[in-house]
């Protein structure tokens, strides 16, 4: 769920640079992440052999220690044995206080020409009878009736070790004590005389088990019974370490991982040892091998990113940006851009061919659209009907005549000539000539309407009359001088009308003494597209959508200027340059 | 004889709809014309006609204004709506205005007899229904004509103020309230108002400014209505006072 969580969270990147670069950042988060945890897992490792190692060696120092140890005390159990007052006391018939004074004597004199009765508390030496010569003070309890006795008997001779001599002998302070016990036989006959115990002190082993490095070690026998080092350790003795073989395992020591080590160091005796100490830092090799490998990931990846970068996000970013500036642009441009030979190289070239094709269908498209609007041009011109309109013109101009009625007829022929230049058969341009024609009869129509609030005068170079102009780009200037020029004022105003060829071409100035337009207004009708223009002002263009014609016929947008001054005048010039004229010819055709 | 006035800003048009119809025979008389919305609205009041004919695309106020001004001060007047303008927009409009008819220039005699018959004949049914339901008028001292002075030399400059409107505002019938303000000043309702704005006018033309400006700061927004009545005023045309 809270995958899911972020999962849902999860960033979106839009560029593939950054979804590349975001990639390799997890990657490489992956391979610090590996590298760590191998180096953990090779550190524990090694941890672990090092500890059994030190566990296992310490078992060994101390297994050879009690070995040596036990040999040293036969020998000296020999030696008593074989005494001369010891076998004295133990081959006389009646045993009395002398006799055991001069065996406890004969004992001393061995034990003290070698150096180690540190540890051997006491010596005993038992008669078949139970009496007994001993060294050492009298802190032990004797058990005659015990088990103990019969497991020295049955060794033949040959020495035993016990701890407590299997019952036997029990210290009273309740201390184990190692005891070392044989039966003794005469040389001779092979009859048995008496028993020698010796005990052993538990501290014997204290020295070697504490040079030793581990956290625990101890001594015990064969039954688990401690005899000495860490009783803690001695509770956790199983049978299983009684084996001719060494036992190691991992088990945990007072709440830590630790390496165990059990050895059978002298039957009955097993040695059980702990360790939990830490290795030494990881060996440089080791860390070399590892460290050099996570180079070699990193590499190898940062190559892979290289070779990614160089053919697959590189020229598909090239691609996108490409594509991208067509929208910008907003035209369907090709990429022109060098492309790889490869999947993305056909992509492009895909692309390309789809830009084409789309091209030639707008393309086909506007071609239908101009015919079309060619036909539907001429289908206006046959509605109008402009025979019959002549025509009737024509005769209720005679019936004027006949009602010598001057005024109408003049104003039938004018009106009658507009409309004849107005359609134009239906042309697209016609000569300057007939279009001043257009606004010199709707001018002299409109006063008949309006009466005479305006005159209107005219200053055209002779040069001006043949140039080819779009149809109807003065009419709605002068419509406009009218509306917001020249009815606003309330006085009497001049419409004036001047033409003259430069270099740049036709140049037409319509100039009124209207009430004048304001910055703002000026600003306005400059501004406006045609679209808005006939969108604002259904059924005609007025003054901003002919600005808009005329720039779209001569492609170009500085060809009107309009200066005004408020109460004063207006002034509307338009210049048609002289390269729109083919532009229009090459298009009629 | 029912009273007919025409607003229409082209002359010949005018002109043309007084000749062509037979008014005396549809029991009609043409009492008036004007040339702009601005126009009529300050001369509708002498002129009190039953019917009115209106152009709808004219400079300053259009026949649409017109339209919704006359017919919530004129509750009994009916308007004809005659236009060129063969256009879904206006038409539009104009359903939702009040208005008799609409119809479309160039006008057809037939067509507009059969609408003056109509409109009569609704006219004859109104008056007569309304006999007798002649209300009571509340009393107009000189005091309440004071007021009513003070009113027009505040707000002459506002284009569409006229009796009408003023004796809506004031709460009196407007004929009374006509009649009572020449007895207490000495000149007509219309006279007075137009006394306040030429005055204005004569002080604009000495600092200079534009006659269609000037006619715009008092109240007649039409130059050429302001330039005849400043002419009927003075006796001189606007550009040749000095």
């Amino acid at each position: 769920m809270i995958f899911d969580k972020l999962w849902n969270k999860r960033i979106h990147f839009k560029s593939l640079k950054q979804k590349t670069l975001a990639f390799y950042v997890i990657l490489f988060g992956f391979f610090a992440i590996l590298f760590v945890a191998s180096f953990m897992i090779v550190l524990r490792r090694t941890n672990v052999d090092y500890r059994a190692k030190a566990s296992e060696k310490a078992v060994d120092n101390v297994a050879s220690m009690v070995n040596s140890t036990v040999q040293n005390y036969n020998y000296i159990s020999r030696l008593i044995m074989v005494n001369d007052r010891v076998v004295s006391f133990l081959k006389c018939e009646e045993a009395d206080k002398s006799m055991s004074y001069e065996a406890r004597m004969g004992m001393y004199e061995i034990l003290n020409h070698y150096g180690n009765i540190n540890y051997i508390e006491s010596v005993y030496i038992f008669r078949n009878d139970g009496e007994y010569a001993n060294t050492g003070k009298n802190e032990y309890i004797i058990d005659m009736e015990s088990d103990g006795w019969q497991y020295i008997l049955e060794a033949d001779g040959a020495k035993t070790l016990s701890i407590n001599g299997n019952g036997v002998i029990i210290k009273k302070d309740g201390k184990p004590t190692l005891t070392f016990a044989r039966a003794i036989n005469d040389i001779n006959s092979q009859e048995l005389l008496g028993i020698l115990v010796m005990n052993i002190s538990s501290s014997c082993f204290d020295e070697v088990i504490s040079i030793q490095k581990a956290s625990g070690m101890c001594v015990v026998d064969t039954n688990g019974t401690y005899l000495c080092g860490d009783e803690e350790l001695a509770n956790l003795y199983k049978d299983e370490y009684n084996s001719e073989n060494t036992v190691s395992k991992n088990i945990r020591f007072r709440g830590k991982r630790a390496a165990f080590t059990a050895k059978n160091a002298i039957p009955p005796l097993i040695v059980m040892c702990c360790t939990n100490t830490s290795a030494t830092p990881l060996p440089i090799e080791t860390l070399f091998a590892m460290l050099m490998t996570f180079c070699a990931l990193f590499l190898s990846s940062i190559i892979h990113t290289l070779f990614v970068q160089k053919n697959i996000t590189k020229p598909i970013m090239t691609l996108d940006a490409s594509i991208e500036r067509t929208k910008a642009e907003g035209w369907l441009a090709r990429i022109e851009e060098e492309m790889p030979d490869d999947e993305i190289g056909r992509l492009a070239e895909s692309y390309n061919n789809m830009i084409d094709y789309m091209n030639e269908l707008f393309e086909q498209l506007l071609r239908e659209e101009e015919n079309i609007r060619k036909a539907e041009m001429m289908v206006l011109y046959e509605q109008i009907k402009p025979h019959f309109l002549y025509n009737t013109l024509e005769t209720i101009r005679y019936l004027a005549i006949q009602e010598d009625a001057v005024q109408v007829r003049d104003a039938l022929e004018t009106l009658g000539s507009f409309y004849r230049n107005f359609l134009s058969k239906g042309k697209r341009e016609i000569p300057f000539r007939d279009e001043l024609r257009i606004i010199q009869d709707y001018l002299a129509l409109q006063k008949l309407r309006y009466g005479d609030s305006f005159t209107d005068e005219y200053e055209i170079d002779e040069g001006t009359l043949d140039y080819m102009v779009p149809k109807l780009i003065l009419q709605p200037l002068v419509e406009n001088s009218i509306y917001h020029g020249v009815k606003l004022k309330g006085e009497h105003c001049i419409i004036k009308v001047t033409a003259r060829l430069s270099e740049g071409g036709l140049h037409v100035s319509i100039y009124d003494t209207g009430v004048g337009m304001s910055e703002e207004q000026i600003q306005k009708v400059l501004e406006t597209k045609r679209e808005e223009a006939v969108r604002k002002s259904p059924g005609g263009f007025g003054l901003a959508g002919t600005i808009d014609r005329i720039r779209y016929y001569c492609n170009k947008d500085d060809v009107v200027t309009i200066r005004s001054e408020m109460g004063e005048y207006t002034e509307i010039e338009i210049c048609i340059p002289q390269n729109t004229q083919e532009r229009l010819r090459d298009g009629e055709e | 004889m029912k009273r007919v006035m025409i607003v229409d800003d082209e002359m010949p048009v005018r002109k043309l709809l007084q000749a062509s119809i037979d008014w005396e025979a549809l029991g009609l008389e043409v009492v008036g014309e004007a040339a702009s919305g601005i126009e009529a609205i300050n001369i509708i009041d002498d002129v009190n006609p039953d019917i009115v004919f209106v152009d709808i695309c004219m400079p300053f106020m259009d026949g649409i204004e017109f339209t919704k001004m006359a017919t919530t001060r004129y509750p009994d007047l009916r308007v004809i709506v005659l236009t060129g303008f063969d256009d879904f927009e206006y038409a539009r409009q104009c359903v939702r205005l009040p208005v008799v008819e609409y119809m479309l220039k160039p006008i057809v005699r037939s067509e507009v007899e059969k609408v003056l018959k109509r409109v009569v004949d609704e006219l004859d049914k109104c008056s007569l229904d309304e006999k007798g339901s002649q209300q009571e008028e509340p009393a107009l001292n000189s005091f309440e004509i004071q007021k009513i002075v003070n009113y027009l030399k505040n707000n002459y400059k506002d284009s569409t103020i006229n009796l009408a409107s003023v004796a809506q505002q004031f709460g009196f019938n407007a004929s009374y309230l006509s009649r009572k303000f020449k007895k207490e000043m000495g000149v007509s309702f219309l006279e007075y108002l137009m006394k306040c704005r030429m005055e204005h006018a004569i002080e604009l033309k000495k600092s200079n400014l534009k006659m269609f400006e000037t006619a715009n700061e008092v109240g007649i927004p039409d130059p050429n209505y302001f330039g005849r009545c400043f002419k009927k005023y003075t006796g001189i045309s606007y550009s040749e006072y000095v």
